[in-house]
């Protein structure tokens, strides 16, 4: 066999190979640069009517829970209210 | 800080229970769209009978109104699951179906005794003015009472880990550390007086025309209502206890610029 011969056959054994690899994921799943979160933590959940982040007690994320806490007592009024108005149910005259 | 988790805690107790609570509330809608009148024999003249069905027909619309309103609300409440949402509106929708027969069953009748007796269930049977609205009302004014609860708590234990904060940069926190136990206390109660409304009015039925019974459930959904407001009142006055505690971090945080500074 020539020696140029030998050269593709290795070359074509070594990207069959590369291809294999790379199909069953082993090289994608941890890029160059990425780091991996080994400790399985979750990250916050996203906050909810327009409070600030779980984490951030800085004054402007507590100006900012203080202001979703307002809106939030507006809409309670307005649901108390809503009681009120269908307490009050009289007979219909015949 | 060990309070406010505390307080967290129960919080979420206490957020797990409203929903079975409210089931009841879904079980009276559907029960009361069975319920017949007894009939009477009267006499009406022909113009008397059109005017009888014109104001059942009022009322009706009226009340399909209120309850398409109320099932909207229903499903901006964020403290029970999607099934019992789910639930309540179907049998919200059980209710309207009901009505639209009625409707057309009033329209159709011919007899002066079954119509004064359709048009009389309409609020006896039903009740929809009377029960069924304020009781899902109260629920959903209560559903948002634990979200606001919620969302002090949370608040909360931020405020306390500034406190702690600036204690340790050499603040004095009485003040603030008093008006932190206070927002715990009242959130506490908040949560409980919630609970209790719902506690109390979920479980009531239509009165089909029984006088005590009606005395009885008006009483109840009062006291209710005492329980929304003393959750408004306990609101009010946490939300004075963080105004207070943010100018008491905002004064401790200029207090030590300028040490700072005039070192």
């Amino acid at each position: 066999m020539s020696k140029v011969f030998k050269w593709v056959i290795a070359v074509v054994v070594i990207v069959v190979l590369g291809l294999l690899v790379w199909r069953s994921g082993w090289l994608t799943s941890v890029k160059p640069g990425m780091q991996t979160n080994t400790q399985g933590t979750k990250a916050p959940a996203a906050p909810k009517n327009g409070m600030s982040a779980s984490n951030d007690a800085s004054d402007a994320a507590l100006v900012q829970d203080s202001a979703a806490i307002d809106s939030q007592m507006q809409g309670y009024s307005t649901d108390s209210a809503a009681v009120d108005s269908g307490l009050g149910d009289k007979s219909i005259g015949q | 800080m060990k309070k406010n988790i505390l307080v967290a805690l129960s919080l979420l107790g206490f957020s797990v229970a409203l929903a079975p609570v409210l089931a009841s509330a879904a079980t009276a809608v559907t029960t009361s769209a069975n319920i017949t009148t007894p009939v009477a024999t009267v006499t009406m003249s022909a113009s008397a009978m059109a005017a009888a069905k014109a104001r059942g027909d009022k009322e009706l619309d009226r009340r399909i109104a209120a309850l398409t309103d109320v099932n909207a609300r229903i499903q901006t409440m964020q403290k029970v699951t999607d099934a019992f949402k789910q639930n309540l509106a179907t049998n919200i929708q059980t209710q309207i179906t009901g009505f639209a027969a009625l409707k057309s069953k009033i329209q159709a009748d011919t007899d002066a005794g079954v119509l004064k007796a359709d048009v009389t269930s309409i609020t006896q049977s039903y009740r929809v003015y009377a029960l069924i609205l304020p009781q899902v009302r109260i629920a959903a004014a209560a559903d948002r009472g634990v979200l606001i609860a919620e969302m002090m708590t949370t608040l909360g234990n931020k405020l306390a880990a500034r406190i702690q904060a600036a204690g340790k940069g050499g603040a004095d926190v009485t003040a603030m550390t008093a008006s932190l136990n206070d927002l715990g206390a009242k959130i506490s109660d908040a949560s409980t007086q919630a609970q209790a409304s719902v506690s109390t009015s979920a479980a009531l039925t239509p009165d089909r025309g029984d006088k005590t019974k009606m005395a009885s459930n008006t009483a109840t959904l009062a006291k209710a209502r005492a329980n929304l407001a003393a959750v408004e009142k306990d609101f009010l006055a946490a939300r004075k206890d963080i105004d207070s505690i943010m100018k008491g971090l905002k004064a401790a945080a200029s207090a030590t610029t300028n040490t700072t500074v005039s070192h």
